[in-house]
C-alpha cells in the first residue's frame, strides 16, 4: 500500500508529498465562508440551489403540457417558494448537526 | 404606438400572417364541407376565441425583447389553433416552421399571456402544446 509517499506508510517519504495547486485558495475560501457575512451568502446560495431545482422540476411538468390553469400556476408557483424554504432549513439543520458530531 | 389605446398593430399582424392562418389541404376538395367529429371540433375550444386584441404579446417579457423574431403568444395560439384542426393537413410544414430558436422558444412559461388574456383563454398552454407536438413527432 502506498502511504506517505512510501510503500509502507511509516518512513520518512522519499518525495515532498504533492500539493494541489494554488492550494492557498482553500484556506483563504474556508476563512471566506467561515465569516458571519460568508455564511450569509452560503446561505442565500443554498436557498437559489433549491429555488432552481424546484422550478425546474414545476417546468418539467409544464413540459407535459400539466397545470397550466391560472389557479394550478399560483399554487405550484407558491409551492416552490415553499419547499425551497423548507429544503433549506432542512439543509442548513441537517450540515449545523453533522458539523457539531466532526468537532 | 399610435396614441392613447391605439397601438400599432402592423408588425403582429406580419407575424399572424407568417403562420399562414388559414386550412391548408393535398387532397382532393370534398363534394361538400370537410366534416368534424365533435370531438374533433372540440380541441379547437379554448383557441377559436382568440380576438387578435394581442394583450397577451403585449406582456410578454420575451416578446418586449425579441419581438423582431420571436412569435409571441398571440400568434402562436393560432398557430397551434391550426395545428389541432383535424381537417388541416399541414402539421409537418407548420411545425417545420415553428421549430427554431427565437420564433418559438424565446417562450420560456412566464405565462404573464395567460394570466392577462380579457377572454380567460390560454395561450402559455398553446404553446406548450406546440413544444409538446415537436418532442413527439421526433419519437
Amino acid at each position: 500500500m502506498i502511504k506517505n509517499g512510501t510503500t509502507d506508510g511509516n518512513s520518512t517519504p522519499a518525495r515532498p508529498r504533492p500539493l494541489s495547486p494554488n492550494i492557498q485558495i482553500y484556506g483563504v475560501v474556508h476563512s471566506a465562508i467561515g465569516s458571519w457575512a460568508g455564511q450569509v451568502v452560503l446561505f442565500g446560495c443554498t436557498f437559489a440551489f433549491f429555488l432552481h431545482l424546484c422550478g425546474g422540476i414545476r417546468h418539467l411538468v409544464w413540459d407535459t403540457v400539466h397545470g397550466f390553469e391560472l389557479r394550478s400556476i399560483y399554487i405550484s408557483g407558491w409551492t416552490v417558494v415553499g419547499s425551497s424554504v423548507a429544503l433549506t432549513a432542512a439543509a442548513w439543520v441537517v450540515s449545523l448537526f453533522v458539523a457539531g458530531w466532526t468537532q | 404606438m399610435i396614441k392613447d389605446l391605439v397601438p400599432d398593430l402592423t408588425h403582429v399582424f406580419a407575424q399572424y400572417a407568417a403562420i399562414e392562418p388559414w386550412l391548408h389541404s393535398k387532397t382532393s376538395e370534398p363534394e361538400k364541407e370537410r366534416l368534424q367529429s365533435p370531438e374533433e371540433r372540440s380541441q379547437l375550444d379554448g383557441y377559436y376565441e382568440c380576438i387578435l386584441c394581442f394583450c397577451c404579446t403585449s406582456g410578454c417579457p420575451s416578446h418586449w425583447w425579441n419581438g423582431n423574431r420571436f412569435l409571441g403568444p398571440a400568434v402562436l395560439l393560432q398557430a397551434w389553433r391550426w395545428l389541432t384542426d383535424s381537417r388541416d393537413e399541414a402539421k409537418g410544414e407548420r411545425l417545420d416552421a415553428l421549430e427554431d430558436p427565437f420564433r418559438l422558444y424565446r417562450c420560456h412559461t412566464i405565462l404573464n399571456c395567460t394570466r392577462t388574456c380579457p377572454k380567460g383563454l390560454n395561450p402559455g398552454k398553446a404553446i406548450a402544446e406546440i413544444k409538446k407536438a415537436i418532442v413527439e413527432r421526433e419519437k
